[in-house]
């Protein structure tokens, strides 16, 4: 019967160059077995609407290769860009788009894009004038990132290697070495002056190279790529003084690194959990509950928890 | 997408979904593991050893994924070590996908430079190589004519100069593409298109090098199963388009009876070869042959410049 539905709509819409690409979506959607999704499909193609319905779906999946693609090259996803190179004319129906390509990103691919945290007002200044024009508080930074929601089963790094991007080995150095300087960061409360982080890379040889790659570029990349912040503050004019220069921990490590990336990272390289341990680094990353080891047993299990948690503690 | 998700679609075609996706391509061998690895994940009972059929399960269930999205799963059969490949193949080229590359801008116009060194200069009907050697590579680093075009029009090149790339960047972008899975390098050094990279880019080279309009095309295909070839036996006949793979022959010659080219009738002997001395087979003195006139043929350029 299907088939034969098939064959009358593609008889119905040949007139209509707009409704090209409609007889092969349909296809797919009319296996056997989609029967009752069939006559609602009926329903719909007798009236106008189905154009706006196929045009959304274009741009549902417009959006989702769009996700794809700068994840790849780890390049920020941002709502500006999303409503220039995908939406166009549109540009209003980022919501709704938004939300359905979320919904198939999440049920065939197992990921989600999610929204970064505003990056935090660093300076005394900054702060000061966020909070004299608080009443203009933006929800959030219209920067988004693409995460894996699998289980954390189905993460380890047998399924799902570093990507190839350009190769699996840079890929994995390049995730544990940006794991281990934003672990010295957030151990050292957020905040780590450049004198701190340079005698950590020294002592760990890696504050000329990185692999094959100058630590200079590496730590550049990392901040473009948001994961950390570098901050420079100059003295005030007229003043003499030296430029100091701080790194922060960025949007993109809180999220994909997060706490419990830290934690596991920590633990890896003391070997043992001992009580002790805990407790120090309970201390250090300003964690005051002391039965956290639930609650760090918990996030670890919820699939907020990163795609890098292997590489981390891999590494 | 609804059929899709309707007929039992789990995190475990998710999560080979994923892993197809980050490794570009894969073969039986390769996806054992990680389907094993997915079982493992699901905590599934009784497991037995991942079959062929399991493996076709999860493609085609990737497949019929990734299709909604213009992405498809395409498979070919590695021209050297005749293994199946299946490869995650972007089908249209557009803005949103454009963006999916880790090369910078002036790696991107070498490599389009290199692509053209493989598919035209060193692939000409008397000697098709399809392939180029790192030193060979090098002399492609930079743009040609530079001084010629900065003469001419400095003014309009000037915010957009390409300046080519350093040696030690040929050989850093030579070895990416070769880790990214673009390129493989034989043992004699040669380096030349992979099979996710002839699938990704066929429809791609065909437009670029095979519109001269003339009867002859620089990109041929296998007459028995219709791929690209850039490793295998052609006619005897220089002027001829016939090529075969080696593992097509056996079954062509078969269908045809008798071993004459079928499109102009030269005796096939099958000594004659696409892309010689890859480091495995050069028995017959025609390899060698065609070695040597290589080398003049280098020495010629070189000469030229």
């Amino acid at each position: 019967m299907s088939s034969t539905q098939r064959r009358r709509r593609t008889r119905d819409h040949r007139d209509d160059p707009e409704e090209q690409e409609r007889p092969r979506q349909r296809m797919n959607r009319n296996d056997p077995g989609s029967d009752s999704d069939a006559s609602s499909q009926d329903d719909m193609d007798m009236d106008a609407p189905s154009a706006t319905q196929d045009a959304e779906e274009q741009l549902v999946k417009k959006l989702v290769r769009y996700a794809l693609s700068c994840e790849y090259s780890r390049t920020p996803i941002k709502r500006d860009g999303i409503k220039e190179r995908v939406l166009g004319n549109e540009g209003r129906s980022f919501r709704r788009i938004y939300a359905l390509a979320q919904k198939q990103l999440q049920e065939v691919w197992g990921m989600e894009l999610r929204e970064l945290p505003l990056r935090e007002k660093l300076s005394l200044h900054e702060k000061r004038k966020a909070m004299s024009s608080a009443s203009q508080a933006k929800a959030g930074s219209g920067t988004y990132v693409l995460s894996s929601i699998l289980p954390s089963e189905f993460r380890s790094a047998s399924i799902l290697p570093p990507s190839k991007s350009p190769s699996s080995d840079d890929e994995a150095t390049f995730i544990a070495f940006s794991t281990l300087v934003v672990s010295c960061i957030w151990l050292s409360g957020g905040e780590l002056s450049d004198q701190k982080l340079n005698r950590y890379l020294t002592r760990l040889n890696a504050d000329q190279n990185v692999s094959t790659e100058k630590t200079e570029a590496v730590l550049k990349r990392m901040e473009k790529q948001n994961y950390v912040v570098k901050r420079v503050d100059r003295p005030p004019v007229g003043q003499d003084g030296e430029h100091s220069i701080t790194w922060h921990i960025g949007p993109r490590a809180k999220d994909e690194i997060g706490l419990d990336g830290v934690m596991g990272m920590t633990r890896e390289v003391y070997g043992d959990t001992e009580p002790e341990l805990e407790k120090k680094l309970r201390a250090s990353l300003g964690i005051k509950q002391s039965g956290a080891d639930a609650v760090a047993e918990e996030e670890a299990g919820e699939p907020s928890t990163s795609r890098r948690e292997s590489g981390a503690v891999m590494n | 997408m609804e059929t899709l998700l309707s007929s039992g679609y789990n995190n475990g075609n998710r999560a080979f979904l994923q892993a197809i996706m980050a490794r570009g391509a894969l073969t039986f061998d390769e996806a054992c593991p990680i389907i094993e690895a997915i079982w493992e994940a699901e905590g599934r009972e009784g497991r037995h050893e991942v079959t062929e059929a399991d493996f076709g399960h999860y493609l085609s269930r990737a497949s019929e994924a990734a299709s909604i999205y213009d992405y498809e799963i395409r498979t070919t059969i590695h021209q050297v070590t005749k293994e199946r490949i299946y490869a995650f193949v972007n089908t249209r080229s557009d803005p949103q996908t454009q963006l999916a590359t880790t090369f910078a801008p002036d790696e991107l116009s070498f490599i389009k430079r290199l692509f053209d060194a493989i598919f035209e200069t060193y692939n000409s009907p008397r000697m098709e190589i399809m392939a180029i050697t790192q030193m060979q590579a090098m002399k492609v680093a930079r743009p040609p004519n530079r001084n010629q075009i900065s003469d001419d029009a400095l003014e309009a090149t000037q915010s957009s100069v390409d300046k080519g790339l350093k040696h030690s960047e040929v050989e850093a972008t030579l070895s990416n593409l070769v880790l990214g899975g673009w390129l493989e390098r034989s043992k004699d050094g040669f380096y030349s298109l992979s099979p996710r990279g002839l699938l990704e880019l066929r429809p791609w080279l065909i437009e670029t090098y095979n519109d001269d309009g003339g009867d002859w095309q620089r990109i041929k295909f296998c007459e028995a199963c219709k791929e690209l070839l850039t490793v295998g036996l052609r006619c005897n006949e220089p002027s001829c388009l016939l090529r075969l793979h080696e593992h097509c022959g056996d079954n062509f010659w078969r269908i045809h009876g008798g071993q004459t080219c079928p499109k102009c009738s030269t005796p096939f002997d099958g000594t004659r070869y696409v892309a010689y001395a890859r480091g495995r087979r050069r028995p017959a003195k025609s390899s060698q042959g065609r070695r040597s006139s290589a080398m003049n043929h280098a020495d010629e350029e070189e000469e030229d410049e």
